[in-house]
């Protein structure tokens, strides 16, 4: 009866410990009951349940029985796995120890630490995956630990390894979830939202909450040689707005010229982060993840310091920030798109109406003092001799210095030979009248043909570029002379504007407003335009511009 | 504290002297004109302070014109007179003529 009545509680023990795993939301309840299970079916007075973490390194979780917290409190640190634990851990196998202390895998134990000897272990298992282990100590009466006590932990350690797989299982598919949402949000925000400050904003916010990063920036490319932090989340974000730093002296940089995405583990190790920044920045782990649209690098997205542990990046993290990367590229890419055809209609009404002013100008101004002139000669004619032929000469000369502002005015704003000729007649103009009235020395060279003719826009821009080019010569430079080329290169054709005046330092100096315009104007039709100078060795201007 | 500079791109000369082409900034205290002529040597710079400004008259008639432009004609109190022509297109000059009344006009207050 008594042997009945032993099973009986060992059935229901085991009963309420499967209930255990079905029943509870929590996964560190489920896991003490099925400690506090374990000793009371095999009548051991401690019981610990212990779970590996992800790297395989420590213990994610510890959970004890019969230890109270003042006796846990003295002992301090969790158990590393070394001695008898290791080797249930390596072995995966149950083991059964009549004295601890005798076993010669023991390594003892801490200070504060009850004696224990009888010993019963086993691993946490579920196909062939150890979780981590489950064991007792102290079986009442001193006893050693049965085959059946074994049996009855083993069932029980099988039960903890399904139910810390669900609760992974389940951490894994909300973590997913969340990615999911958040790329959904994005997704949705680049179907509505083109204004790029705030598109980036939020790719820097969602990715930092995510990845649970300290910091995430994204950087885009200001000029030829620098980048720029156009968005910024995390503690160092008001300090980092709008600052630049050069591309050849920066991890971001380098990942913007290679092209692919890298991970830092250790920042102080890397030679190509700027230690200075990172300093400042307070960074340790990095990764950085270039934002790459029709095969183009558009910037560079950085995050750093993964909140608790070491602060190091995983591979999925790393494939969930290319993934956001692909996304905020896209957007990009869509937002400038959408300013630049702004832009490019500013820029054609504009030349529109520079086309239509001239042309009023000319035809209509112009024509009625030609008029004027021609009507003031029989009166020139009738008034020989008289007083009043003076005050006559007089207004002639107004006229004919009003007719010539008048077509100077109209060429200014809009040249009739660029329409009617060409780029090359226009250019050569330009230089003809530059030189009557500045003075300086210009000379004018074209290897493309006179009557080359190229699309209206292309014309436009080379022409205007040269133009703005000639007025920075006399604002800025101090030249004596200037020289203007007018080539082809390869599918390009290029305007250069060189001059022996005193010369810049780029670096200095930057982009100032007129070259930010031309570089604008230039990109509108594919170009690009490069600024050669330094301080005492003169200029040199090269807008070059792709034609089919 | 000096506010920011505003600069044009102009040819000028004092009567009887070389037409210079260059820049022509204004700032909070003074208007500075420096650049570089082919028939002079050695680059030039000329620095008036505002309440040395006298009369300003935009001349259109040939004797003052400059590079086949009107002049902004400068006038200050010890006699001297500077012609301005500037090279940035249609109504700079005028605008020009605008500002340099008014910070003249400061000065006199």
């Amino acid at each position: 009866m008594q042997t009945v009545s032993a099973s009986e509680s060992r059935l229901r023990a085991l009963f309420e410990a499967g209930l255990a795993v079905s029943s509870e939301l929590s996964l560190d309840a489920v896991l003490q009951r099925l400690v506090e299970a374990a000793a009371e079916l095999t009548g051991a007075r401690y019981a610990a349940l212990g779970v590996v973490d992800a790297s395989g390194s420590g213990l994610e979780r510890f959970l004890t029985h019969g230890v109270d917290a003042e006796t846990r409190r003295a002992i301090g640190s969790l158990p590393q796995g070394r001695g008898i634990l290791g080797v249930l851990i390596r072995e995966a196998k149950p083991l059964r120890l009549h004295d601890l202390s005798e076993d010669p895998r023991s390594v003892g134990f801490p200070p504060g630490h009850p004696p224990m000897r009888t010993f019963l272990g086993v691993p946490i298992l579920l196909r062939g995956v150890v979780f981590g282990n489950l064991y007792l100590t102290e079986k009442e009466g001193g006893e050693d630990f049965s085959e059946e006590d074994q049996e009855l932990v083993t069932l029980l350690a099988g039960q903890a390894a399904v139910a810390i797989e669900n609760a992974r299982l389940y951490e894994a598919a909300t973590r997913w979830s969340r990615q999911l949402e958040s790329l959904i949000e994005v997704g949705n925000a680049l179907a509505t939202e083109t204004d790029l400050e705030r598109l980036l904003d939020l790719v820097v916010r969602r990715l930092r909450e995510l990845l649970r990063a300290r910091v995430v920036t994204i950087a885009l490319p200001s000029g030829e040689h620098d980048l720029r932090f156009a968005a910024a989340a995390g503690d160092v974000r008001r300090e980092l707005l709008g600052q630049t730093f050069s591309r050849t002296d920066s991890k971001s940089g380098r990942v913007f010229e290679r092209r692919r995405s890298e991970r830092v583990d250790s920042i102080l190790d890397d030679p190509e982060v700027n230690q200075e920044v990172a300093r400042r920045m307070g960074i340790r782990t990095g990764m950085w993840v270039p934002l790459a649209a029709h095969e183009r690098v558009i910037g560079v997205i950085e995050i750093h310091d993964k909140e608790g542990g070491d602060g190091r990046f995983s591979d999925e993290d790393l494939r969930l920030a290319e993934t956001f990367a692909s996304r905020a590229a896209v957007a990009v890419d869509l937002s400038e798109r959408v300013a630049r055809d702004a832009l490019r209609r500013v820029v054609q009404a504009q030349e529109l109406e520079r086309r239509r002013l001239a042309r009023e100008l000319h035809d209509e101004t112009g024509q009625a003092l030609t008029s004027i002139l021609l009507g003031l000669r029989p009166l020139e004619e009738a008034l020989a001799g008289h007083p009043a032929r003076a005050a006559l000469a007089e207004l002639r000369e107004l006229v004919v210095t009003a007719l010539q502002d008048v077509r100077r005015l109209a060429v200014e704003l809009r040249p009739k030979v660029l329409d009617d000729f060409g780029l090359v007649p226009a250019v050569e103009r330009l230089a003809e009248t530059f030189a009557d009235q500045t003075g300086l020395r210009v000379d004018f060279r074209s290897t493309l043909p006179a009557d080359q003719r190229l699309e209206s826009e292309v014309e436009t821009a080379l022409f205007r570029v040269v133009q703005e080019g000639l007025t920075n010569v006399v604002k800025h430079a101090h030249a004596r002379s200037v020289s203007i080329l007018l080539t082809r290169k390869d599918d390009a054709v290029a305007a250069v504007v060189e001059d022996d005046g005193s010369g810049f330092d780029p670096a200095e100096t930057g982009d100032g407003v007129g070259l930010v315009g031309m570089r604008e104007r230039l990109a509108l039709i594919g170009g690009r335009l490069e600024v050669e100078s330094a301080r005492g060795s003169g200029s040199t201007l090269v807008a070059e511009v792709p034609v089919r | 504290m000096r506010h920011a500079v505003v600069c044009y791109a102009v040819v000028w000369s004092e009567p009887g002297g070389p037409v210079r082409a260059g820049r022509l900034e204004l700032d909070d205290a003074s208007l500075r004109l420096s650049g570089a002529s082919r028939e002079a040597s050695g680059d030039a710079s000329l620095e008036v302070p505002y309440e040395a400004l006298g009369e300003l008259e935009i001349e259109r008639r040939p004797p003052l014109r400059l590079g086949g432009r009107p002049t902004l004609v400068l006038t200050l109190r010890d006699g001297r007179r500077i012609c301005l022509a500037s090279l940035e297109g249609a109504g700079s000059l005028p605008e020009l003529a605008e500002r340099l009344e008014a910070v003249r006009n400061r000065t006199l207050v």
